[in-house]
């Protein structure tokens, strides 16, 4: 966590806080720091996607229990405006999963250590996704229930070690030195692997709805 | 029902889908009544026209006690209309001890005085009994209230009932046939008892367990919401100008999270719940922020393995606290295909050169050690002033 956000002659990050605790959001404020402008604050879903769409931010992070629709809300209306990072203390895998499905850039709890929460949001600002290693172990933990149950992996070799290393606490930096491969491979890894989740979130459905005969 | 305690109970008779079964068996309880009413309808008017095929009993006999046999459609009507009611006002009534007694009896008592109410040569050749299906019913409640033994019980007791009847009914001469179709009959609502009662059990458990799983989820939801939330912000606030309120916020953090999430995974001795307990009791007391990604499934490793890789993965732990000055420890263990385990600690410490400490930091000793004894093997990667890993594998 060296990579300290010092410079200064980058745009600041445009950012809105939605999460229905005031003191949160005040927290969030003093805690972000110069590289992030907060433009807008919303206490519950439906007030998170009007300021979204009325302020066009560069970054989004909401907390996923709110009123009036909660994150996934807010994910889903908002998902392709910019990218919106999930800030919880939920470490329910069924909210990690239902938030990736629903389009979250990124998905961080709120007891990771403030400088991480900073450089990863950091990072989701900018595209990548962001994954802490407690959640990509979960995410691990899916695809092997799954491949157990379907008898077909959809993670590739190299997906795996990727997801392995991210819940082995390695930055995508260090991913890509010890994979042999550039930071932007590893994060397109990573992409790829949220996107096999959602699609895999997706025929879970379609399962259940046939098993159960909802269609 | 004013009191708590009162109220409780009631909670734990009456269950959703027992209010449905009741309603079933009430809509039952008035077919039947119906049935049972025609059928003494169509006996009473046959009264008129006795003499006249005196030989033709069986499936055709007519009423010795007519005004009796209305009094039994009477009690039935009765007992319909207490039910409708009752499923109205409070449903539990109808799962209370005296409501199934009553029920019980009624269906055994017009079992016997079956025999009694139709001219002779009734039993055993007519289709219809005074009962018809009522001692069915009767199971139904006696299950639901008492449980398939008690109520297998009281089905055995509808063979000897139909047996007095036929004693009533000066039936004779007995045969070898009919005792059978006397214990069959038995053998049939001790079963039809039992069913019900076994499947009304189920069902209770099973809504037992999931109304548990939901007052455990929302408590779980709302200290989330309210109280994780804080002391994650405290917590992080703290963490720069007050140590100890930091501290304090983790292990309260710590300890909610453990009772919220832990309770369920403690119970089962799993190599996840061996790993979460060794790492609790090294972190004890030490300010470091400790994640823990365990993916346990289809573990085959011996359980002296398990205990040597706990071993080992708390002495990892233990070094990055004290020698290391972590403040972020990540362990990982994960299952291979063969189901042996591979772990690895990571911590964000000082690191160190691995040709000028040789063995220190009880390396060697304790974790390189612990693993070779149980056949697994450890490597250890660090880079001074980037963290250590150490990986260990069972086998």
């Amino acid at each position: 966590m060296t990579n300290a956000p010092d410079n200064t002659d980058q745009p600041r990050i445009r950012t809105v806080l939605a999460d229905d605790h005031a003191i949160v959001r005040a927290g969030m404020r003093s805690e972000l720091g110069d590289r992030f402008d907060v433009v807008g604050e919303a206490d519950d879903a439906e007030g998170a996607i009007d300021v979204i769409n009325a302020r066009q931010p560069d970054l989004v992070v909401s907390d996923l229990h709110m009123p009036r629709g909660g994150g996934l809300a807010v994910v889903e209306a908002c998902a392709l405006v910019c990218p919106i990072v999930i800030l919880t203390v939920s470490e329910a895998e069924r909210d990690l999963l239902d938030a990736v499905a629903a389009g979250a850039a990124g998905y961080l709890l709120k007891n990771s250590p403030i400088e991480d929460v900073r450089a990863s949001l950091v990072a989701a600002a900018d595209g990548e996704p962001v994954f802490s290693p407690s959640l990509a172990a979960l995410v691990l933990g899916e695809f092997r229930r799954m491949a157990k149950a379907s008898d077909a992996n959809p993670l590739t070799d190299r997906e795996r070690q990727v997801l392995q290393l991210v819940a082995r606490g390695h930055t995508y930096k260090e991913l890509g030195t010890e994979l042999t491969i550039s930071p932007k491979t590893a994060e397109n890894h990573v992409r790829n692997i949220l996107g096999k989740l959602q699609l895999s979130r997706r025929s879970d459905l379609v399962r259940y709805a046939v098993q159960h005969g909802l269609d | 029902m004013t009191s708590v305690e009162g109220a409780d109970r009631q909670l734990e008779r009456i269950f959703p889908t027992g209010v449905t079964m009741l309603r079933a068996v009430a809509a039952a309880r008035w077919l039947t009544w119906l049935w049972m009413a025609a059928v003494v309808f169509v006996a009473a008017t046959r009264r008129v026209d006795q003499t006249l095929d005196s030989d033709t009993s069986g499936a055709d006999t007519a009423f010795r006690q007519p005004v009796i046999a209305w009094l039994c459609v009477g009690a039935v009507l009765m007992m319909c209309i207490a039910a409708t009611v009752a499923l109205r006002v409070d449903p539990s009534r109808l799962m209370r001890p005296a409501f199934a007694i009553v029920e019980g009896g009624i269906a055994l008592t017009l079992s016997v005085i079956d025999g009694w109410v139709f001219d002779q040569g009734h039993v055993f050749e007519t289709s219809q009994s005074l009962a018809t299906q009522y001692p069915l019913i009767a199971m139904a409640t006696v299950g639901l209230t008492f449980g398939p033994w008690i109520a297998a019980a009281v089905g055995t007791l509808v063979g000897p009932a139909e047996a007095w009847a036929a004693h009533l009914n000066q039936f004779g001469p007995w045969s070898l046939r009919h005792t059978f179709s006397i214990v069959a009959t038995s053998i049939f609502f001790a079963a039809a008892g039992a069913l019900f009662g076994w499947f009304s059990q189920l069902l209770r458990r099973v809504e037992g367990e999931i109304a548990d799983r939901r007052a455990k989820d929302e408590v779980g939801r709302v200290l989330h919401d309210t109280v994780l939330q804080t002391l994650a912000l405290v917590e992080t606030r703290t963490s720069d100008n007050d140590p100890e309120l930091a501290r304090a916020a983790r292990d309260a953090d710590r300890d909610l999270r453990r009772f919220l999430f832990g309770a369920a995974s403690r119970e089962r001795h799993t190599l996840e719940s061996l790993l979460r307990s060794t790492i609790e009791r090294v972190t004890a007391h030490h300010d470091v922020n400790v994640t823990i990604n365990v993916l346990d499934d289809g573990c085959r490793a011996t359980p002296e393995a398990q205990a040597a890789l706990a071993g080992a993965i708390g002495e990892a732990v233990t070094n990055a606290i004290k020698h290391a000055a972590a403040t972020r420890v990540i362990v990982f263990a994960e299952t291979d295909e063969r189901g042996e385990v591979f772990a690895s600690v990571r911590d964000d410490g000082i690191g160190f050169d691995r040709d000028k400490v040789r063995a220190g930091r009880g390396l060697d000793g304790s974790i390189t050690a612990r693993m070779t004894d149980v056949g697994g093997r450890s490597t250890v990667t660090s880079t001074p002033g980037s963290g250590t890993e150490i990986q260990m594998w069972t086998a």
